[in-house]
């Protein structure tokens, strides 16, 4: 679906300044349907590299293939953003239209889809995120959560073949952070779509089919959630948290403990300890 | 305070009025508050009240509604009216054997110009309570389209105006919230000479400004991911239709724009 | 110093279509020198409640005094307040606006009409306080990275020396590393300064870790109000106000569920593994065949 090949990418730094890559040689790859999460802390270059895959930034150097189509190659220009559809972190600031519904018909609207089609997909959209019933408010009274939900409709709406989130819950209270990752794991499970999110909180990126870890412009780690974080050592070396059972398991077997090194959640570690303990 | 202006605000109901085009919305408000001018005795003013009382009617927005978007205007609404009261030249109104600087004519005067500007405030809000800000602007930007030949960009002052719309409860919120963490540090905005007063907005303006050219070019980038590419290719959720419905209210609507404007030259 | 409120009312946007009952009847004290977190989701009453304390809103009844000051009478002043209650707002970069890191850290103390040699004194203090190098002092504020903004805004209240100082979740956006830092920064604040300390938040993880005493607010009222230990035990209350409770905590509950006696006031990862290792060193003394 998404692919990159040796991306290096450099803000226009000023002339005397050395040049300064943000990323550096990223080799990543996301296949159809595929649940993939990127962690690191902030200005880790992973807002950057999400912005590469719809086109939003041109790599400096290295390719960046979208379904086979290069983004740097003009006349895919569309075809790309259109089968790379992005939610961003402040949905305040994603939210074009006064009534909901008016904002999730935005996209297929400037795509030149007939009326029908957009009021069908509209429809749709909104049945998915659950914000059907508010389809006539006006977003600005609606809660964070709520907003952001508003936002992916606005992308589904487009069709896409693949969302990207840039760490669309950094703004939110915890009941809207849970709102979103409901929807995205709905988006995946359900409607089989393709979904990168990039996050620094670990316990959403617990729930993906595979870990991105970044640091300094560099993935350091890339694997499934059981095994990135299982090196509780590294991933607190790259300020990073991981679940707290799976740290207390790594501190327990510091002090002699033999645990499972790849516990994430409550129930897997209340059957390791239970059987300790009785 | 700033958010109780509900003069401009959208009702999401459905009724007749929210049907119309807004095209035709448009110009019936032009042609009736060119009739509202018009009215000048007793039967088009008459006239012209029963056609707003008609349209609000119709419009089903509550009518407390449409008083509280009075409310901003009632001072200029009264002193108009005072003024009115004691300015004109005519008879003396006599009070318990008193004759008062106020005058028959000027209460008639001041009460057809009170009459007329609260006409005007009851017709445009039903214009906006039940016409939302993008059919409004589609409807201006339609209005207009014979002028996008001559080069003049219809479509992007449109999606401007839209957006505008969109951002003002957004920064009434910032602002309300830099004002209150800045009165926090101890600024004061309401005590001082003018000068000082102008001076202790810096740390309100420059806050707000950042903000909103942040979200502004967070908006761009998100406009863009979503295929935003200026008007030519585009097509509406809602298309706008000239339906019977506007065909009634504009025959309506210019009746009694005849009777009046012939009622105003004959009587 | 100390915080006194009592009998709370404050309904917002009274006569709109939008009026709602922030605050109800809602009765605090606050002994001088607390470390107070404050904490429900998003409209429980919370951000109406701290912006009461230093006289940005007005309540609709009730009373709040602060050390011997009566805020809701009628001509006090909320200059005075306002230097003695530091609040910081959520997202306080968002407030900068001077050209220099000086300059705007100074613009509390200057309000306060000071002397030049008191000003400099208070920015290069706070500017210590919340670990900002002063080589940052006459860098504009917008070059900064996003935690050091933060901690420039945070900086310009503690300038103004104020006994009690309010944090709106002061870690919000933060990455992991960020929040470590600021949340560390504020304890050890807190323990040189000696200052009262309210600490609002929506993160139970976060409040667990400095607090010493919690408020849940729910729907306008204090819901719950006790000593950390004893506000994790009612993991379930939490829960129905929607909140998060930590891992650890769901941990304790579910093990419990399972029959395993487990002190229930257990919210810290240290404790729940010095509990775990007791219990295991037992097990072993009575002949288990435990591995550790």
């Amino acid at each position: 679906m998404i692919k990159t090949e040796h991306l290096r990418y450099a803000y226009n730094a000023a002339e005397s300044e050395e040049l300064k890559f943000v990323l550096d040689d990223i080799d990543f790859s996301v296949s159809a349907g595929e649940f993939v999460a990127v962690l690191g802390h902030n200005g880790c270059g992973k807002s950057t590299l999400a912005k590469h895959f719809n086109g939003l930034l041109l790599p400096s150097g290295g390719t960046v293939y979208v379904s086979g189509m290069d983004t740097k190659n003009e006349t895919y220009y569309w075809d790309i953003r259109k089968s790379v559809g992005m939610v961003f972190q402040n949905p305040d600031n994603q939210i074009v239209a006064t009534v909901v519904e008016e904002d999730v018909a935005f996209a297929p609207e400037n795509l030149g889809v007939p009326s029908e089609e957009i009021r069908k997909r509209v429809d749709e959209a909104l049945k998915t995120v659950d914000m059907y019933a508010l389809r006539r408010h006006a977003p600005h009274l609606l809660s964070g959560g709520q907003k952001q939900r508003v936002a992916i409709a606005g992308v589904i709406a487009m069709e896409p073949k693949c969302i990207v989130f840039d760490e669309p819950t950094a703004m939110l209270d915890p009941k809207g952070r849970r709102e979103v990752i409901d929807t995205i794991l709905k988006l995946k499970n359900e409607k089989h779509m393709t979904v990168v999110l990039i996050t620094h909180y670990m316990e959403e990126a617990v729930k993906a089919d595979r870990v991105v870890v970044m640091h300094k412009g560099k993935i350091v780690m890339n694997d499934v959630p059981k095994k990135v974080f299982s090196e509780v050592k590294q991933l607190k070396n790259l300020g990073l948290d991981v679940p707290q059972v799976t740290e207390l398991c790594y501190l327990l077997n510091k002090a002699g403990c033999s645990l499972p090194n790849d516990i994430l959640t409550v129930e897997e570690c209340a059957d390791e300890l239970e059987r300790l303990l009785q | 305070m700033l958010k109780d202006i509900t003069l401009g605000q959208y009702f999401p109901i459905d009724s007749p009025m929210h049907r119309l085009d807004p095209r035709t919305k448009l110009i019936l408000l032009v042609l009736h508050i060119v009739a509202i001018f018009l009215a000048n005795n007793a039967i088009t003013c008459g006239l012209v009240t029963a056609l707003t009382l008609l349209v609000m009617l119709l419009s089903r927005v509550p009518l407390a509604t449409y008083l509280r978007g009075l409310k901003p205007i009632l001072f200029v609404i009264v002193f108009t009216a005072v003024l009115n009261i004691f300015l004109t030249a005519g008879t003396k109104i006599e009070l318990f054997g008193y004759q008062t600087p106020m005058t028959w004519e000027g209460l008639v005067l001041a009460g057809k110009m009170a009459l007329r500007l609260v006409l005007l405030i009851f017709a445009s809000a039903a214009l906006t309570y039940t016409t939302s800000p993008i059919a409004l602007t589609d409807g201006i930007e339609k209005l207009l389209s014979p002028f996008a030949k001559l080069g003049l960009p219809t479509f992007e002052l449109a999606m401007m105006m839209s957006i505008a719309i969109r951002f003002i409860p957004t920064l009434i919120e910032e602002t309300d919230k830099i004002m209150k963490a800045q009165k926090a540090r101890g600024a004061d905005f309401e005590s001082g000479s003018l000068i000082r007063r102008v001076k202790a907005l810096a740390p309100m303006l420059i806050p707000l400004f950042i903000s909103a050219f942040r979200r502004a070019d967070d908006l761009a980038v998100a406009m863009e991911s979503r295929c935003y590419q200026g008007g030519n290719r585009r097509t509406r959720l809602n298309e706008i239709h000239f339906a019977g419905i506007d065909l009634g209210a504009t025959c309506i609507f210019l009746l009694f724009f005849a009777v009046t404007v012939a009622l105003r030259f004959l009587l | 110093m100390s915080i006194e409120i009592s009998g709370l009312n404050y309904i917002y946007m009274e006569g709109s279509p939008f009026e709602k009952q922030a605050l109800k009847d809602v009765s605090l004290s606050i002994a001088d020198g607390e470390f107070v977190g404050i904490i429900g989701h998003t409209g429980s009453g919370k951000s109406t409640l701290i912006q009461h304390l230093n006289g940005l809103l007005k309540p609709n009844s009730g009373s709040i005094k602060i050390g011997d000051l009566v805020v809701t009478e009628k001509g006090t002043d909320m200059k005075k307040l306002r230097q003695k209650v530091g609040l910081v707002f959520q997202y306080p970069e968002h407030q900068l606006f001077e050209e220099t890191v000086y300059k705007d850290i100074s613009y509390g103390p200057k309000n306060m009409n000071l002397s030049q040699e008191e000003i400099d004194e208070r920015v290069r203090e706070a500017m210590n306080c919340v670990g900002l190098s002063e080589k940052y002092m006459n860098r504009s504020p917008f070059e900064l990275s996003g935690g050091q903004k933060r901690r420039v805004a945070i900086a310009g209240v503690l300038a103004m020396n104020p006994d009690i100082l309010i944090l709106d979740e002061p870690a919000a956006g933060l990455d992991p590393a960020g929040r470590e830092e600021i949340l560390t920064q504020i304890r050890a604040l807190y323990l040189e300064r000696k200052m009262t300390v309210l600490f609002v938040s929506h993160s139970m993880e976060d409040v667990a870790r400095i607090a010493g005493r919690i408020i849940v607010m729910n729907e306008g009222t204090v819901a719950l109000d006790d000593k950390p230990a004893e506000i994790f035990s009612q993991a379930d209350a939490l829960r129905k106000m929607g909140l998060d409770v930590p891992q650890i905590t769901e941990l304790i509950c579910e093990l419990r569920r399972r029959g395993i006696s487990f002190d229930n006031s257990i919210y810290t990862i240290e404790k729940a593994k010095a509990t775990i290792q007791l219990m295991l060193a037992k097990k072993q003394n009575t002949g288990g065949d435990a591995t550790c």
